[in-house]
C-alpha cells in the first residue's frame, strides 16, 4: 500500500515536472491555469452575487424616508423631505431636500447629522464629480455647500451619486404625489425588503452563469488537451522504461493537475481584484462595493475541489481512445462510426427538464436545480451533436477544390478534436442566444415605443405642479436657457361636464406650444380652439378619440373636480366658452400623445385659473450642445427642485436590463475570443508537428493561398456545422426557458446576428492567427533532416 | 599490387637504402607479407634499369644493401601516373587502395582524388552490372547483385577512408 | 539534346549551376557548388551526410535561394524569379521524391499522386484518373484507396514517384528517394522510377549516398564540404 502510494506520488510528480517542460509545456500550462482561472473567477462571482443583490437592497431600504402612515402633525420627531432626484448625462443622482422639525429626528444610515439649511452631505463620487470640471453645470444646480459625507452606510454601490440638502423653505404641500411635492415623515430607514432575488432575477442569473461557464468549461477541456500528441509521445517514451497504462495516465493527470491547480489562485487573484476593480469603476453603469462581493466559504471550498477534479477527469477521458504503446502511440486507425441514439439522449432531457419546470411567484429548489439541469443538459447535447453532423457533412466534402479536400480529409481522421474545439463555439452561442431570447421577452416588458418625435423635440417635462406662476417660471427658465431653442408650455387639466360619462380637458397655452397639439392654423392671442373626439387628425390606428364634447357658449366649471385640499368641493370657477371657438383637428404633439378638448390661449383664459393643472412642455435642445440638456435642467431645477426633465428617446429601456444585456453580449464575445485563441494555439501546434509535410507541399509548388484556405477550411468547417446547430440549439433553449417564465416565445434576431457573426469572426481570428506560424513552417527549412 | 610503385612512392619522400625501403614497406604495408630482401634487390634493379630510380651514392663496404637510391623525374612521373590511374574493379581491392592513399599522404598528393577517381571506375562498372541486371533474368540479376555488393562494399570501405583521411595522415606522417 | 528554349549558340543544359554558396547561420552548407543536368539524363549527386547534397538540391529546385551564384532552368535565371514563378516551375515542371514523410497523411494515395496535378489546375476526375494509371505503372494499384499510414514504406515510396512523375515534369528531383527502405524495396523503387523517368526524357537529380541507388545514374557528381568535384567520368585518365 505505502509503495504503491510512492510510485502514485512519484508518477504525479513527474507529470508535474513535464507541466513545465519546454515552449509548449509552459504554454499548455499557463493556458490551462489561465481558463480554470477563469472558470473559478466566473463561479466565485456566480455565488457572490445573490449576497451583493441583498446588500444592495437592504442598503437601500434602510435609507428609505417614505411615510406610508395616516397624516402626521409636526412633531420633534418629523421631518420635512422633498425627493430632489435628478439625472446628470445619464447618470442617476438621488438627492433628498430635508428640513427636520424637531430636535430627534432620526438620521439614515450614513449620515451622522441632518444637514442645516442651505449646506449639504454628498457621497464621494458626487463630491469628485462636482470638483471635476465636467460637474459645473451639476454645481450651479445644486447650490449648497459641502459639510459632510454620505457614507458608505447610506449608498448602494461605492459609484453612486447621493446628496441630502439642508431646505428651510420647505412646508408640507397640499397634494404630495406632484414634482416638488414635501411630505412629512418619522419614518426613517429600517423598512423591510423581500429577502432575496426576485425568480425572474434568479432565473436569468443563473442561465447566464451557466451560458458563460460552461464555454470556459469547454475551453479548459481543450487547453488541458493542447500538446496532447506530444505528450502522447513523451508517455510512450515512459512505457518504454516501463511505466504501465495506468501509470502513463497519472503522468499526464499530474501533468494535467499543475495547470489546474495553478489556476485556482490565478481564479482568487482575479477575483480578488475584479471585487476591488468594481468599487472604482462603473461598468455596466454598476459600481460594487468590495464588501458586498463576498462568496460564501463552502462553496470556495467545493471550487477549489471540483476545478482540478474535473481537469483529471478530462485528462483520463481524453486518454481513453489512445492507447500508450513502448514504441509509440496507437489510436483507432478508423474510429468506431458515431452513433446518433444516445447523442440525443442528453438533450431530450433537457428538453423535458425544462419542460417540466415552471416559474410561479417563487422559484423553489427544486425548480431551481431542474432549470440548471436542464440548460446544463441541453447545452452539452448540442455539443455531443456537433461530432456527429460533422462525422456526416465532412464524409461528403473530399470532393471540392484542393484547399477543401485537405480540410475536409484532416477533420475526417481528427474531426473529433476540431469538433470539441469548436463545441465551445457552438455553447457560447447557443447559450447566448437562448439569454438573449430571455431577457428579449423578459425586458419586452420593459421596453416601450415612446412614441417620441426627436425631430420635433428632444427633452420635456411631464408633471402634476403646485403653487402659483410655477408653470410660468419654469418656461421662461427653459427659453432663457442658452442651448434651448424653443420650448412649450401647456397646462391642461381635467373637467367633469355634466351629462358626459367622459372627462373634458381643458389646455391653456401660447401660441407656440398651442400649434404644437393641434393643427391650428393662423393661432393668434385671444384664440379658443375645439379638437373634438373622435376628430382624428392623426391616423395613429388607435380609433377615435375619446373626450366630451362641448359647443360654443357652453358653462364650465373649472373647479369641479378639485376635491384635493380636504375633501370638500372648492368654489365654484365658472368659464364660458367663448363663441369665437373654432374647431380643428389633433395633431400628434412631439412627446407622442394627441389630445382632445378644449385649447385656449393665455389672454382667452388666465392659466392661474386652472386648478393643479398638470405641466407638458416639450425642449427643443440645440443640435451637437451636449450640456444644453443639462442647463435646462439646472434652469428648471431652479424653480421646482426634483422636476424632471426627461432626455427623450424613441425607445425607454430598463437600463439596467439594457446593461445585464450589453453584459452579457460582451462576456459572450470575450469567451469566443478566448476560445479563438485556444483554436489558435492547437492549430499552430498541428501546423509545427505537419512542417515536414508543409515544406514538402511547398517543394511541390503548393501555393500560400491553397494551403492557407485549407487552415480555413479546417476551421471553418466544423464552425459552418456548429453555428447553425447554436441558432437551432439557442432558438430552442431560449423558446423553454421563456416558456418557463410564462413569457410569450420570441427570438432576438439581432442578438443572434451578432452572435452567429462574432462565432464566425472567431475562427476567422484563429485562422488569421495562425497564418504567421504556417508561413513560417512553409520555409523549405522544414525540409531539411533531424 | 604494385610492389615497383610503391617502393617508388616511398623514395618520393627521400633517398633511402634498400635495406631502409624493405623495412618502411614492411612496416606501413607487409603487416601479413613482408618483402623478401630478393624482392627488393629485383625491384630496385628493374626501376634502375627503367630510369626510373637513380643510385645516389654508395656506402662503404660490402653488398648491395650499401646503394643510396632516389627517384628520377620519369619515376615521379610514373607514381603521379599510378596514383592518378583507378584500379579495375575487382574484388579485394583494398591493399592496393590502401597504399595508394598512403603514398598519396606521404608524398603530399591529393589523396581525395584517388578515391574519387576510384568511386568513379567503381560506379561504370556497377553502371553496367545494374544495366545487365535490369535487362537480364533472374540468374542475372543474382550473379549481377552479388558483384555489385562486393563493390559496394569497396567504395563503402573507400567512403569511410575518404572521411578519415585526416585522421590517417596525421597517423602516417608520424609513422 | 536539344536545346530549344535558349538563344545561345551551343547545347545549354537543361539545369544548370555554378559557384552556389548558401550558409545557413554561420554554418556553410554550399561553398562554390556546380552542376549540369540535360533533358532526360540521370545524375546521381553523392557525397557524405551533411557535405550539402540536400541543399544543392533545394537550390536547384527553386526551393531554396542560393546566398550567390546562378542556377539556371531551361534559359531562365531561377533567382531572377518570385516565389510565385518558382512555385509554379516546380508545380508544372518539376517533381519531388523525398525520403519519408512526403505523403499528406489525411488523402488516400490516389488523391495523394493525383494532388500535383490539381494544383495545377487540373479537374478532380481527369486527375484521378491519370494518378490511377500512375499507380499502376509503378506496382502500386491496390494501395490506391487506402491511406499512406495503412501501406509499407515501400508501397510509400512508389506512390510518392508516381507522384513525383504524374504531371510529366522536365526534372525530377530524388532525395534519398530509397534511404529508408531495405535493398529489395529499394531496388525495385530505382528500376520502376529511372525506367519511367527514361521513357519520359525526364532528368534526374538523384541524391544518394548508395553506390547500388547511384548505378542507376547515367553519371554522378560528388559534394564534399560543400563543394562539388569536377566531373570525373570523362577525365578519370
Amino acid at each position: 500500500m505505502n509503495t504503491r502510494l510512492n510510485t502514485w506520488s512519484r508518477e504525479l510528480g513527474l507529470g508535474a515536472r513535464f507541466a513545465f517542460s519546454g515552449r509548449e509545456g509552459w504554454f499548455r500550462t499557463l493556458l490551462t491555469a489561465f481558463g480554470v482561472g477563469c472558470a473559478v473567477a466566473l463561479l466565485m462571482l456566480a455565488t457572490a452575487l445573490p449576497g451583493m443583490m441583498n446588500a444592495r437592497n437592504t442598503r437601500g431600504a434602510e435609507r428609505d424616508l417614505m411615510y406610508y402612515g395616516p397624516p402626521l402633525a409636526a412633531g420633534a420627531d418629523t421631518l420635512l423631505v422633498r425627493d430632489a432626484d435628478t439625472e446628470f448625462h445619464g447618470a442617476a443622482v438621488h438627492g433628498e431636500l430635508v428640513r427636520p422639525e424637531g430636535p430627534h429626528v432620526a438620521t439614515p444610515p450614513g449620515l451622522s447629522a441632518w444637514p442645516g439649511p442651505g449646506t449639504m452631505y454628498v457621497s464621494p463620487a458626487l463630491r469628485e464629480l462636482l470638483a471635476a470640471p465636467g460637474g459645473a453645470l451639476l454645481k450651479q444646480r445644486l447650490p449648497y455647500r459641502e459639510v459632510g459625507t454620505v457614507g458608505d452606510a447610506g449608498l448602494v454601490e461605492p459609484g453612486e451619486l447621493a446628496y441630502y440638502a439642508g431646505d428651510a423653505t420647505l412646508s408640507p404641500t397640499s397634494d404630495n404625489s406632484g414634482a416638488g411635492a414635501v411630505y412629512r415623515t418619522n419614518s426613517i430607514g429600517g423598512h423591510a425588503i423581500t429577502d432575496g432575488l426576485s425568480p425572474m432575477l434568479t432565473l436569468l442569473t443563473v442561465v447566464t452563469f451557466l451560458v458563460l461557464l460552461i464555454p470556459v468549461g469547454v475551453f479548459v477541456a481543450t487547453a488541458v488537451r493542447i500538446g496532447g500528441e506530444r505528450r502522447d509521445r513523451r508517455l510512450a517514451a515512459l512505457r518504454l522504461v516501463g511505466v504501465d497504462i495506468r501509470g502513463t495516465h497519472r503522468v499526464a493527470a499530474g501533468e494535467a493537475l499543475v495547470g489546474a491547480v495553478l489556476g485556482l489562485p490565478a481564479g482568487l487573484l482575479v477575483f480578488a481584484v475584479a471585487r476591488e476593480l468594481v468599487a472604482r469603476v462603473q461598468l455596466l453603469g454598476l459600481s460594487v462595493f468590495p464588501s458586498d462581493l463576498t462568496p460564501r466559504g463552502w462553496l470556495v471550498g467545493l471550487i477549489a475541489l471540483a476545478v482540478p477534479l474535473c481537469a483529471l477527469v478530462v485528462t483520463t477521458v481524453s486518454l481513453r481512445g489512445v492507447v500508450i504503446e513502448p514504441l509509440g502511440v496507437v489510436r483507432a486507425a478508423r474510429p468506431p462510426r458515431r452513433r446518433l441514439w444516445w447523442r440525443l439522449l442528453l438533450p431530450a432531457l433537457g428538453v423535458l427538464l425544462l419542460l417540466t419546470t415552471t416559474l410561479g411567484d417563487t422559484f423553489s429548489d427544486s425548480a431551481q436545480r431542474r432549470l440548471i439541469a436542464g440548460v446544463a443538459s441541453l447545452l452539452v447535447g448540442v455539443t455531443l451533436l456537433l461530432p456527429w453532423l460533422m462525422e456526416r457533412v465532412v464524409g461528403r466534402l473530399g470532393r471540392g477544390p484542393v484547399p477543401l479536400q485537405l480540410g475536409s480529409r484532416r477533420l475526417q481522421l481528427s474531426g473529433g478534436a476540431a469538433a470539441r474545439t469548436v463545441s465551445g463555439v457552438v455553447v457560447a452561442v447557443a447559450g447566448a442566444i437562448a439569454v438573449q431570447s430571455l431577457f428579449g421577452g423578459v425586458s419586452s416588458q420593459y421596453t416601450t415605443s415612446t412614441g417620441r418625435d426627436l425631430t420635433r423635440a428632444q427633452a420635456g417635462i411631464e408633471a402634476t405642479l403646485t403653487g402659483p406662476d410655477v408653470a410660468e417660471r419654469v418656461i421662461t427658465g427653459l427659453r432663457s436657457t442658452p442651448g434651448v431653442l424653443g420650448a412649450t408650455g401647456l397646462l391642461s387639466m381635467y373637467v367633469t361636464v355634466p351629462g358626459s360619462p367622459e372627462p373634458l380637458t381643458v389646455a391653456v397655452g401660447d401660441c407656440a406650444t398651442l400649434v404644437e397639439y393641434a393643427a391650428i392654423g393662423g393661432c393668434r392671442p385671444g384664440g379658443v380652439y375645439d379638437v373634438p373626439p373622435g376628430a382624428s387628425g392623426v391616423s395613429d390606428g388607435q380609433g377615435p378619440l375619446p373626450g366630451a364634447s362641448v359647443h360654443p357658449g357652453q358653462r364650465l366649471d373649472l373647479n369641479a373636480d378639485d376635491t384635493s385640499t380636504d375633501g370638500r368641493s372648492a368654489r365654484p370657477s365658472p368659464w364660458t366658452i367663448p363663441t369665437t371657438l373654432r374647431t380643428v383637428a389633433a395633431r400628434r404633439a412631439p412627446d407622442g400623445s394627441t389630445h382632445t378638448g378644449v385649447f385656449a390661449t393665455p389672454q382667452a383664459l388666465a392659466p392661474g385659473r386652472l386648478a393643479h393643472p398638470q405641466l407638458s412642455s416639450v425642449v427643443r435642445l440645440a443640435p451637437g450642445d451636449g450640456d444644453a440638456i443639462e442647463r435646462a435642467r439646472t434652469a428648471v431645477s431652479a424653480v421646482v427642485p426634483g422636476l424632471q426633465l426627461e432626455a427623450y428617446s424613441t425607445t425607454t429601456t430598463d437600463r439596467k436590463f439594457a446593461n445585464i444585456r450589453r453584459g452579457l453580449l460582451v462576456g459572450a464575445v470575450v469567451t469566443l475570443l478566448l476560445i479563438a485563441l485556444g483554436m489558435a494555439v492547437s492549430t499552430t501546434e498541428q501546423l509545427r508537428e505537419r512542417k515536414r509535410l508543409l515544406a514538402v507541399l511547398v517543394a511541390f509548388g503548393t501555393k500560400r493561398s491553397t494551403l492557407a484556405l485549407s487552415v480555413l477550411w479546417q476551421s471553418a468547417v466544423p464552425i459552418l456545422l456548429g453555428l447553425p446547430l447554436a441558432l437551432a440549439g439557442g432558438i430552442g433553449l431560449g423558446a423553454l426557458l421563456l416558456r418557463v417564465t410564462g413569457q410569450p416565445v420570441g427570438v432576438d434576431w439581432g442578438a443572434a446576428g451578432v452572435l452567429l457573426a462574432a462565432g464566425a469572426g472567431a475562427v476567422a481570428a484563429a485562422t488569421l492567427l495562425s497564418l504567421p506560424a504556417l508561413w513560417r513552417m512553409m520555409r523549405a527549412d522544414g525540409l531539411r533532416t533531424e | 599490387m604494385s610492389i615497383g610503385h610503391t617502393l617508388l612512392g616511398l623514395l618520393e619522400a627521400g633517398p633511402s637504402h634498400g635495406y631502409d625501403l624493405k623495412r618502411e614497406f614492411d612496416a606501413r604495408f607487409g603487416q601479413d607479407r613482408p618483402l623478401h630482401y630478393g624482392q627488393v634487390y629485383s625491384t630496385m634493379a628493374r626501376l634502375l634499369k627503367h630510369g626510373l630510380v637513380e643510385v645516389e651514392g654508395v656506402e662503404p663496404g660490402e653488398g648491395p644493401e650499401r646503394k643510396r637510391y632516389a627517384i628520377t623525374d620519369a619515376g615521379l612521373t610514373d607514381v603521379a601516373q599510378w596514383l592518378r590511374t583507378p584500379e579495375k574493379p575487382e574484388p579485394y581491392l583494398q591493399n592496393t587502395l590502401y597504399t595508394k592513399v598512403v603514398i598519396a599522404l606521404l608524398t603530399h598528393r591529393s589523396a581525395e582524388a584517388i578515391l574519387d577517381a576510384q568511386r568513379s571506375e567503381h560506379l561504370r562498372l556497377m553502371r553496367e552490372l545494374t544495366r545487365r541486371k535490369t535487362e537480364g533474368d533472374l540468374v542475372d540479376q543474382l550473379i549481377c547483385d552479388h558483384a555489385l555488393f562486393h563493390l559496394e562494399a569497396d567504395l563503402r570501405w573507400l567512403e569511410l577512408t575518404a572521411a578519415r583521411l585526416d585522421q590517417l595522415r596525421t597517423a602516417v606522417v608520424v609513422a | 539534346m536539344t536545346d530549344t528554349t535558349s538563344g545561345l549558340p551551343g547545347p545549354e543544359p537543361l539545369l544548370s549551376a555554378r559557384g552556389l554558396r548558401k550558409a545557413y547561420g554561420s554554418t556553410p552548407a554550399l561553398d562554390g557548388a556546380g552542376f549540369t543536368v540535360d533533358a532526360g539524363e540521370i545524375v546521381a549527386v553523392m557525397g557524405p551526410s551533411g557535405s550539402g547534397k540536400s541543399t544543392l538540391l533545394h537550390c536547384l529546385a527553386g526551393i531554396v535561394k542560393p546566398d550567390e551564384g546562378t542556377v539556371r532552368y531551361a534559359g531562365r535565371e531561377l533567382s531572377a524569379l518570385g516565389d510565385a514563378e518558382r512555385s509554379a516551375l516546380r508545380r508544372e515542371e518539376f517533381g519531388f521524391v523525398f525520403q519519408f514523410g512526403q505523403l499528406v497523411p489525411e488523402l488516400t494515395c490516389l488523391e495523394n499522386v493525383a494532388l500535383p496535378l490539381r494544383l495545377a489546375g487540373a479537374r478532380r476526375r481527369d486527375a484521378e484518373r491519370r494518378a490511377a494509371a500512375w499507380l499502376e505503372r509503378l506496382e502500386v494499384t491496390d494501395s490506391g484507396p487506402k491511406r499512406p499510414g495503412e501501406i509499407s514504406g515501400g508501397q510509400g515510396q512508389r506512390v510518392a514517384v508516381a507522384r513525383a512523375l504524374v504531371g510529366e515534369p522536365r526534372v525530377v528531383f530524388a532525395d534519398e528517394p530509397t534511404g529508408a527502405l531495405d535493398s529489395l524495396n529499394g531496388e525495385r523503387v530505382m528500376r520502376l522510377l529511372s525506367a519511367a523517368a527514361r521513357e519520359t526524357r525526364a532528368a534526374v537529380v538523384l541524391v544518394t549516398h548508395e553506390a547500388r541507388v547511384a548505378a542507376y545514374s547515367d553519371r554522378e557528381i560528388v559534394v564534399r564540404d560543400g563543394r562539388t568535384t569536377a566531373d570525373l567520368t570523362a577525365g578519370a585518365l
